[in-house]
């Protein structure tokens, strides 16, 4: 036990002297190599930086040797065009020819001396630049070029250029790579030309000397001095490279790349911009990938303006650079190594005076732990060291008396762990056979493992479990996998008695029978010999008794020896008998339930059900086999699914509301729906149902039954559709529509909404019936069916009630009663004219003509039977009318109809007569100066005087009248515009028109109104369209087209009644509105209500924000112009200026007004 | 243990690195004219493909072909060229055949640009070799100052009263074209043997009158605006106009009488293309209408997705063709443009 606690000492891996040594030994060496290395990085630095310097200066002096060549090739230019040769050159004769031959002589002996030069060549400004003198290098021969071999060179810039300068100017060419074609040397190298104008015999420009030099020549010998370390960059003004190292990154631009100094050496740019004369670079350079300092300067170079430059750079690698810095190196290495060596030995000396009687403890301490022996310690010092020793030695006393304690605790600790693994053991083999009865095992396999079990739990025990027979008179086998066959088998069957062993006698008196000792017990002197043949000393065998207290049979435990119980053996023969007496009632409830479970399956198949259960989810969780049958699915495709999954979806709410119901109501439910089976067939299923619940009242789902209904439904609807619908026609008979006239009734009083019925009789159809017989007549009666429901809307009803007579009912109709009887009368129209097309009886043409009686449901308080009646009513009066027509029921409708009938008529004729007129009313500014009119229509009727547009306009819109009146208008009002062209009080005067929908939807408006325009000659901005909400809300996609297509022409928008209706920002800002026109309603009280005033200041702010124009119609008093003005709007129309006026007023009113204002003036 | 973890999370991000390294070493070598590869169009091609796009323009025909044959193709995958200068790299194996199935934005091409067989030259036995992208016609730009009444006719150009005050163009081929039709031959792209001299002759008149040859429209406009220039032989078309109007240059452009060249550039994929498919991807790119319209809005080419406003109806186009000799014209242009007399021809 004292294992426990105890602590195997250790041998010191690495003592506290080496850790502290190594540590301070570390920290010396890294002060010191950190201070060398800093020292090391500034001095490094202060080298670059002056490197970098020195670098600049150099290529200052390199630019200035470059600039030198350059002027030095200037040089021999200028001083060869000004000798006499030079000017005789260019003169005539002999003297010319001498010159040239001289210049040739001299030219070479320059191409000699200079091995730069590649070409040198005096031309002539006359004959197209013709060459007079020329000499090539060719190769390593100098060649002169005479004759015809001469070449004409006016078009290229060193000569054209050079001839515009003064006597003694220098033109230097850009840096190019010469592609001129001829005998030199210098082609496709990158060239300078130097060229100077010369003068001729008369003293004036006659001709250019030019020097070609080859570039890269002086270059190398401007590198010639240098290392070959350093390298030489040379660049354009734009940064392109001339020279560099890597010769493929020159001349990018001749090939359409660009390679630019300041893309490797970003600071040139400085240079480029102007911004600085030089600057030292320091950067990877890609050429030769190592690290670079350099400097780069701007040389002058070029026109005399001195604004043209080149770059030169120089670079360098740093370690070259460097170099001088390696004795520096050397020195700090040496001084870091002598300082880490000093701090090392330091280091090692402190440890080891600090450490010493920390040792000396470890060893006391070491041998404590080894033998549990208190040894002395021999540090006595007062410090913190001496402190540790003495706490030492006490605490190993206490650790001693500490240990003797625990060794007494642990002992009965661990008694308490055997009990409690027993225990848990026990419980374990409990719930092992809880789940095995769980699991639906078969008896004998249980009771096998509770015998199993007790024997694991006790080794040394024999068990066995025999049962009482259903007489209750003899124990059989139940289970002893531990006991001997033969004594198993001379067992089974005995009987049960007093003095029958010990189970025998157990099961006879109830009572738990302890036999000790076999051999000498009396209650086994006729099994003794058995018990000596199997091994057995002794047996304790326990009653097994029901819930009820019957006894099921015994629990028995054997020895091998003579053995006498102890408590816990009560205990457990008790506990085992009990679990065993479980198990055996569970298996009984289990059979008897099984048993149930399948007489009832058998009788639900045999009436033709399945059987389902689902969850709370309404998901299967069991389907027996008939649902085949029904469903066409086996039970395994339906788990998992719920059965809406196989019904139509119109049948789905149905369900769902009645297992909803179910559940509310706790109550069994009932329902048919159609099945959608594999093969696609529907199939009627009728359900029964009810809910289950656990024994707390949670939902868990419905079960019931299910069955084909489908042969029943089928008979059903052939029943029903026999009672509800016509044979012949197939259209609802008198039943369903007395039923469906009910419906439409209820349906009306609830929604306000009119409805109509319609009494159709055929006018002769007797005669047809008697001449050409029954069967034609239903042929026509089937035509007539037909051409009803295609004139009728969805949701109406059409029925046949026998003969010849057929009734429609209209639902949904307006609100108003005569708009009503409109709607109604355009669908009797409709109808009459359907049916009075000729019909095809058998191959027989054949007309027929209807009369319709129409009643409203209005006044609500009629039944089906009275309303049929008054459409009966209503249909005679049709007949008597002269057959063919259509008559309401109630005469003020039909007098309604009549007097809309005339209007049209009147309306026609008035058109055609020219009874309509254009009233014109002024709109006007805040000066009240005139901008326009806005066109009125009147109509003077013969009798009727002048009629309003509100009178008419709705019925010429719905007759389609609307159309032609439109166009006259529009017509009468271009006409207007161009008459006003005439006179310069009107000429400018805009004239608003308004447009209906049905107008403005016309295909081709747009065309209409071009041609209008164009025919009238007037000018499309004094024409504004006026325009309604609602025909903008309406089609916008085509609207907004047809908009712009008239805005395209010139034509205005003005948007009227603004503010009454629905106004979409959205749409009005994709709109190409100029006006929006402020509905009168708003003006009429915009000087007392205040939300009209909030309304119409929130318009014109609008407006404003859109850039549009604002006018207020209705203008009629001085305070609502006032009030308008204030809040912005400078435009109005109304009776304060004018009331609307025919024509010939208008003007008379236009000229006294302007008069009226001359005089003012 | 712990070490490990750390050693194996460094290696996996090394081979991440290194991974996404290979990745963006995918690279698209674009041979093209300015303006038709420009950065921000190529950025978003190289973000949407996360490759590397190598833009390389020209300025030349002929220094197209000087960077596409010496490398046969190897150094490019794709390039922008006119049908009549394809020609001569469907010869030499430089351009390949293309997969119109990975073109899909050819859909949106105007019906001319679509009927592929139409265009002289892009087709060779069934394959498309090259994909139209801009095109531009070659008229002529005069100085509105110095013409009362637009000129009608190239010939203009030869005409003394203006020496010295006339511009053309630096190539070989299209001066060759422009100096045939100028003189009436019937098919300027096919000189018969027998006219070479007389033509030669005449494009030495031409250097004689002109002030020199341009290259680019840049060059030309500030040329232009230097020297006191009345005529320009626009090589570049309404690009060229847009450019000297913007320079301030009272100008005019005409398509004369003789009828205007015109180019037509297509893209082509090169035989040393690493990855075709990729190269299709760049063209089916430029033929969106974002990236075409844009060739039109900077460049003022016109694009083959948008009819080009302004052409007269009656103005005759001719398109470029393959010359009869390509070599033989560039020989003896560098030899007058160089100034060799004409009995030298």
């Amino acid at each position: 036990m004292t294992n426990l606690i105890r602590i195997q000492p250790e041998r010191v891996k690495f003592g506290i002297v080496v850790k502290l040594g190594i540590l301070l030994a570390v920290f010396g060496v890294l002060a010191a190599g950190l201070t060398g290395y800093y020292t090391y990085q500034a001095t490094r630095e202060i080298l670059v930086k002056k490197a970098g310097e020195e670098l600049v200066q150099s290529t200052r002096i390199m630019g200035r040797r470059f600039s030198n060549s350059a002027d030095a090739v200037a040089r021999d230019a200028l001083m060869f065009a000004g000798t006499p040769d030079a000017r005789d050159v260019f003169g005539g004769g002999q003297t010319a020819e001498v010159a040239r031959l001289r210049m040739a002589a001299q030219f070479r002996s320059l191409l000699a001396q200079h091995s730069e030069y590649y070409q040198v060549r005096l031309i002539s400004a006359q004959n197209n630049g013709i060459e007079r003198v020329r000499v090539d290098r060719d190769g390593s021969s100098l060649k002169t070029v005479s004759g015809a071999d001469l070449q004409e060179k006016m078009q290229y810039p060193y000569v054209y250029e050079t001839l515009r300068l003064a006597e003694g100017d220098v033109h230097y060419s850009r840096i190019f790579i010469n592609r001129e074609a001829g005998a030199h040397s210098g082609q496709k190298k990158p060239t300078l030309q130097v060229a100077t104008p010369v003068a001729g015999p008369d003293g004036k420009v006659a001709g250019v000397m030019v020097i070609n030099v080859n570039l890269n020549k002086i270059f190398a010998r401007l590198n010639a001095d240098l290392r070959s370390e350093y390298q030489l960059y040379l660049t354009n003004q734009a940064g392109d490279f001339l020279v560099a190292p890597d010769s493929a990154k020159t001349f990018g631009f001749d090939y359409g790349r660009r390679y630019l100094v300041q893309d490797t050496f970003k600071p040139v740019s400085a240079i480029i911009d102007k911004r600085a004369e030089t600057i030292a670079v320091r950067t990877v350079s890609d050429h030769q990938a190592v690290e670079v300092v350099g400097g780069f300067a701007r040389i002058p170079f070029g026109h005399m303006s001195g604004s043209d430059f080149v770059i030169i750079g120089m670079t360098v690698p740093l370690d070259f650079v460097l170099a001088e810095t390696a004795a520096l190196t050397r020195n700090s290495r040496h001084i870091v190594i002598g300082f880490s060596l000093a701090a090392i030995l330091m280091s090692i000396l402190v440890a080891f005076l600090f450490v010493r009687p920390l040792k000396r403890l470890v060893v006391a301490v070491q041998r404590f732990s080894e033998t549990r022996a208190l040894t002395p310690i021999d540090v006595d010092s007062r410090d913190e060291l001496g402190l540790l020793a003495k706490s030492v030695s006490q605490m190993q006393e206490h650790i001693l008396g500490h240990l003797a304690d625990l060794n007494k605790q642990n002992k009965k600790l661990q008694q308490e762990i055997a009990e409690r693994e027993r225990m848990e053991r026990y419980e374990q083999f409990r719930n092992d056979t809880l789940e095995l009865l769980a699991a639906n095992n078969t008896i004998s396999v249980i009771l096998e493992s509770i015998v199993r079990g007790v024997e694991r739990l006790h080794p040394e025990m024999l068990c066995s479990i025999l049962l009482l027979d259903k007489e209750g008179k003899h124990l059989l086998k139940g289970a002893a996998p531990g006991l001997p066959d033969f004594y198993n088998a001379a067992i089974d069957g005995a009987a049960i008695g007093m003095g029958e062993g010990s189970c025998g006698t157990a099961a006879f008196t109830g009572e738990r029978v302890i036999v000790e000792d076999i051999q000498t017990h009396p209650y086994w002197v006729n099994y003794k010999a058995l018990a000596v043949q199997a091994g057995l000393g002794a047996c304790w065998s326990q009653p097994i008794l029901s819930s009820a207290g019957k006894v099921l049979g015994t629990f028995a435990i054997y020895h091998h020896e003579a053995h006498r119980p102890e408590e816990s053996d009560i205990a457990l023969i008790e506990q085992a008998a009990r679990l065993v007496g479980i198990a055996i009632e569970h298996k009984q409830a289990e059979d008897a339930l099984l048993y149930s479970e399948q007489r009832f399956r058998d009788v639900s198949d045999a009436a033709g059900e399945y059987l389902w259960e689902v969850d709370e989810n309404s998901v299967y969780t069991y389907v027996s086999r008939r649902v085949v049958d029904v469903k066409g699915y086996t039970p395994e495709e339906l788990l998992g699914q719920t059965p809406m999954a196989f019904m139509p979806g119109e049948d789905i709410p149905l369900v769902q509301e009645s297992i909803h119901q179910a559940i509310a109501n706790k109550a069994p439910f009932r329902l048919q729906h159609r099945d959608i089976t594999r093969s696609g067939a529907i199939h009627w299923e009728e359900v029964n149902g009810v809910p289950f619940y656990d024994e707390n009242g949670k939902l868990l789902g419905l079960r019931g039954t299910g069955m084909n209904i489908t042969e029943r439904k089928q008979t059903e609807e052939a029943i029903n559709s026999l009672a509800f619908y016509d044979a012949l026609t197939g259209l609802p008979n008198r039943r369903l529509l007395m039923d469906r006239l009910l419906r439409a009734l209820t349906s009306s009083a609830r929604s306000k909404r009119e409805g109509a019925l319609l009494f159709i009789d055929l006018d002769n159809f007797k005669t047809l019936n008697d001449t050409l017989g029954h069967d034609v007549g239903d042929l026509l009666l089937q035509q007539v069916a037909l051409r009803l429901q295609s004139c009728v809307r969805e949701g109406d009803t059409v029925a046949r009630l026998g003969g010849d007579e057929f009734v429609v009912i209209l639902e949904d109709l307006s609100e108003q009663v005569m708009d009503a009887a409109t709607q109604t009368e355009m669908l009797g129209e409709a109808i009459l004219h359907a049916l009075s097309q000729p019909y095809l009886l058998g191959s027989q043409p054949y007309r027929n003509t209807p009369s319709i009686g129409a009643t409203l449901f209005y006044s609500h308080d009629q039944g089906p039977e009275e309303l049929m009646k008054q459409a009966d009513i209503a249909m005679y009066q049709a007949k008597k009318a002269g057959r063919n027509t259509l008559r309401f029921f109630d005469p003020r409708m039909q007098d309604n109809i009549n007097a809309r009938a005339q209007l049209e008529a009147a309306l026609r004729n008035g058109l055609a007569a020219g009874e309509f007129q254009l009233y014109y009313q002024i709109q006007v500014d805040d000066a009240q100066q005139p901008l326009g009119a806005e066109a009125l229509i009147r109509w003077i009727h013969p009798e009727r005087g002048m009629v309003l547009p509100a009178e008419f306009i709705f019925l010429a819109e719905e007759t389609g009248l609307i159309l032609p009146i439109g166009t006259w208008v529009l017509e009468t009002a271009c006409a207007q515009l161009k008459a006003w062209q005439q006179s310069e009080l009107a000429r400018e005067l805009v004239l608003a028109v308004n447009v209906s929908a049905k107008q403005f939807r016309q295909p081709d408006f747009v065309v209409q109104l071009r041609e209008l325009v164009e025919r009238h000659a007037i000018s499309p901005a004094l024409l504004k369209l006026e325009l309604t909400e609602s025909l903008l809300l309406d089609d916008t996609e085509e609207t907004i087209a047809t908009m712009n297509d008239l805005s395209e022409i010139g034509i205005q928008f003005s948007l009227d009644d603004f503010g009454a209706g629905y106004s979409s920002l959205q749409y009005i800002k994709r709109l190409p509105i100029d006006q929006l026109k402020i509905d009168q309603s708003f003006v009429r009280d915009i000087v007392v209500d205040g939300s009209d005033k909030a309304i119409v200041r929130t318009i014109i702010a609008m407006a404003h924000s859109l850039d549009l124009n604002v006018i207020a119609e209705g203008v009629e008093t001085e305070a609502q112009r006032l009030s308008l003005l204030s809040k912005g709007c400078t435009h109005y129309q109304g009776y304060l200026f004018s009331k609307p006026v025919p024509i010939t007023q208008f003007d008379a009113a236009l000229q006294h007004d302007a008069l009226k204002n001359k005089k003012i003036k | 243990m712990h070490s490990n973890f750390i050693f194996g999370r460094l290696f996996l991000l090394i081979v991440l690195l290194c991974s996404t390294q290979v990745q963006a070493e995918e690279v698209l070598r674009v041979l093209a004219w300015p303006g038709y590869a420009d950065a921000d169009l190529v950025h978003a091609f190289e973000q949407r493909y996360r490759v590397r796009v190598d833009v390389t323009t020209i300025n030349l025909d002929d220094e197209m072909w000087e960077r596409l044959s010496v490398g046969k193709g190897q150094d490019f995958d794709v390039f922008a060229v006119n049908t009549a200068e394809l020609q001569r790299y469907i010869d030499s194996g430089i351009s390949i055949p293309i997969n119109l199935v990975n073109i899909p934005n050819t859909a949106s091409q105007l019906p001319r640009f679509r009927d592929l067989a139409a265009i002289a030259g892009i087709m060779r036995q069934n394959k498309v070799y090259a994909i139209p992208y801009t095109y531009s016609e070659m008229g002529l730009i005069y100085d509105r100052k110095a013409f009362a009444v637009p000129p009608d006719s190239f010939t203009i150009m030869w005409d003394k009263r203006y020496k010295g005050r006339v511009l053309a163009y630096q190539s070989s081929e299209h001066n060759f074209s422009l100096a045939a039709m100028a003189l009436g031959l019937k098919n300027p792209f096919q000189i018969p043997e027998s006219e070479f001299r007389r033509v030669s002759h005449s494009l030495v008149e031409l250097r004689r009158n002109v002030l020199t040859f341009y290259s680019s429209p840049e060059e030309a406009t500030a040329l232009f605006m230097r020297n006191h220039i009345a005529l320009l032989f626009g090589n570049y078309g309404t690009q060229q106009v847009n450019l000297l109007k913007k320079s301030g240059a009272d100008i005019a452009y005409v398509i004369p009488k003789e009828g205007a060249l015109a180019w037509l550039d297509c893209w082509s994929v090169t035989r040393g293309a690493k990855n075709p498919g990729l190269a299709e991807a760049w063209i089916n790119y430029t033929l969106e209408a974002a990236v075409s319209h844009a060739l039109t809005v900077r460049q003022g080419l016109s694009n083959t997705l948008e009819e080009t406003p302004g052409l007269r109806k009656t103005d005759k186009i001719i398109w470029l063709q393959r010359v009869e000799n390509t070599d033989r014209r560039a020989a003896l242009w560098d030899r007058i443009i160089a100034g060799d007399l004409p009995e030298k021809f």
